[in-house]
């Protein structure tokens, strides 16, 4: 298992990233899940099983996950992509933020697949590449939350 | 966003997010804007504030950071998000 890496500073988690060859990363709100939401019920950001449904393409009953090779969780593969994130979130959290990362190359269930997004550079989908259930990507995204190591916020101020 | 430009009373970023930005000051408004708009979410959440039903909105900010980079970007102000999100 990889160790939690901690930093003390921004400057300290840009070079601790920099080291990072061939990761995808998100920043994540101290105790939440690294991969699934907290349930909420209407709106833009409503989930299913903690699955948001602007996240991923949705049959029309719910019960399905269509393939999308240009949806999917957010992850960051630049460092440029990951700052704005993890400031904003830090700024709305007072700093109760960790980064959650994991190699592009690594091993992931052979129905997804991290895919660059063709609009924003530094910016990955982590899609499915077949149709699924929709308990199944729940449990392939907490297969793959499984998997990823956290850079932890030593809890300094930025 | 346009929850909290009625919440904080900027009337200049309503119509930002109506008709859209234009000038590069308006791209400098609007990249502003998104980091006030986290400050209050902070403190909204301290004092246990629900907005649009959730006392902790944070998890949309990277929705939002990815929206507004992509929308500037696209209308030539890429760089003005990128210096206001350093300056921040």
């Amino acid at each position: 298992m990889e160790p939690i890496l901690h930093f003390k500073s921004l400057t300290d988690l840009r070079d601790i990233i920099a080291e990072l060859e061939g990761y995808v990363a998100r920043p994540v709100a101290r105790g939440r899940h690294p991969t699934l939401y907290e349930e909420v019920g209407d709106g833009r950001y409503r989930t299913v099983m903690g699955i948001r449904i602007c996240d991923y393409r949705f049959s029309q009953d719910e019960q399905w996950v269509l393939p999308d090779d240009q949806m999917g969780l957010s992850f960051s593969s630049t460092w440029k992509n990951l700052k704005s994130v993890y400031k904003l979130m830090s700024r709305a959290r007072g700093a109760r933020v960790d980064v959650y990362w994991v190699l592009q190359g690594a091993d992931l269930p052979s129905d997804m697949a991290f895919v660059e997004d063709r609009q924003r550079a530094g910016h990955y989908f982590l899609t499915v590449t077949k149709t699924m259930k929709v308990s199944k990507l729940v449990e392939n995204l907490r297969w793959v939350a499984d998997r990823m190591s956290t850079i932890r916020d030593a809890g300094c101020a930025l | 966003m346009l929850h909290y430009a009625k919440q904080l009373g900027a009337q200049d970023v309503e119509r930002i997010l109506d008709a859209g930005v234009d000038t590069s000051a308006d791209a400098e408004r609007l990249s502003k804007f998104v980091w006030t708009m986290a400050d209050q979410m902070a403190v909204d959440s301290r004092a246990n504030t629900p907005v649009m039903g959730r006392v902790d909105n944070s998890d949309m900010l990277p929705d939002v950071d990815y929206e507004v980079a992509l929308y500037l970007s696209k209308r030539g102000y890429g760089d003005i998000w990128d210096r206001v999100c350093d300056e921040s």
